[in-house]
């Protein structure tokens, strides 16, 4: 999936959308280094408990 | 996180796209932050500078399906996912139901009510003992 551009506090990213069981338990498992304007958004459809 | 060696902040955000809560990731840590009525987790490199209070925004032509739809099979898991649009009959059966509708319609017969509920029922029930003619690859 294309990354998605979002902003929040001011600041801009292009994130990985983590939609599903297996991308959320992936996350960053195996990469060293993260772009500052970099990140993944994981989401829940119903609002859930999260722990992470 | 205890197989993610990238310090992280992990933002807690609720439905209303509000931030609720920031948890500092540190790599292979066990240590993780629960937070109930959760919508989104956004992760960034540590030291971002994001606020409890502050709003997710999306940029207006982002496709984000927060409603997945899937058809399940027996054991519950995810067979199919809805795409839209599904329809419960084909275009050219819907034609026929329509046409036996607007005759029926028309006419206020009995008779002509049973015709258009009996091929509501065919076709009901051909569905229901074929198999499925769409398969998700």
């Amino acid at each position: 999936m294309e990354k998605v551009s979002i902003k929040i506090g001011g600041k801009k990213y292009k994130v990985e959308i983590a939609d599903t069981d297996e991308k959320k338990a992936q996350g960053f498992q195996g990469m060293e280094t993260l772009p500052k304007d970099e990140g993944m958004l994981f989401v829940f459809t119903e609002p859930e408990e999260v722990s992470m | 996180m205890k197989d993610t060696i990238i310090p992280l902040d992990i933002v807690f955000i609720n439905e209303d796209l509000d931030v609720t809560a920031i948890h500092n990731g540190i790599p292979k840590s066990e240590e993780f932050m629960t937070k109930k009525e959760t919508s989104y987790v956004l992760e960034v490199n540590e030291g971002s500078g994001i606020e409890i209070g502050d709003e997710l925004e999306f940029s207006p032509d982002t496709k984000i399906r927060t409603d997945r739809m899937v058809v399940l099979d027996e054991n519950g898991s995810p067979q199919m996912e809805l795409e839209g649009g599904e329809r419960i009959f084909s275009r050219p059966n819907t034609k026929i139901l329509i046409k036996f509708a607007k005759k029926a319609n028309a006419s206020g017969k009995d008779n002509d009510y049973k015709a258009l509920g009996n091929r509501v029922f065919k076709f009901l029930k051909a569905q229901n003992d074929s198999e499925p003619e769409y398969v998700k690859q």
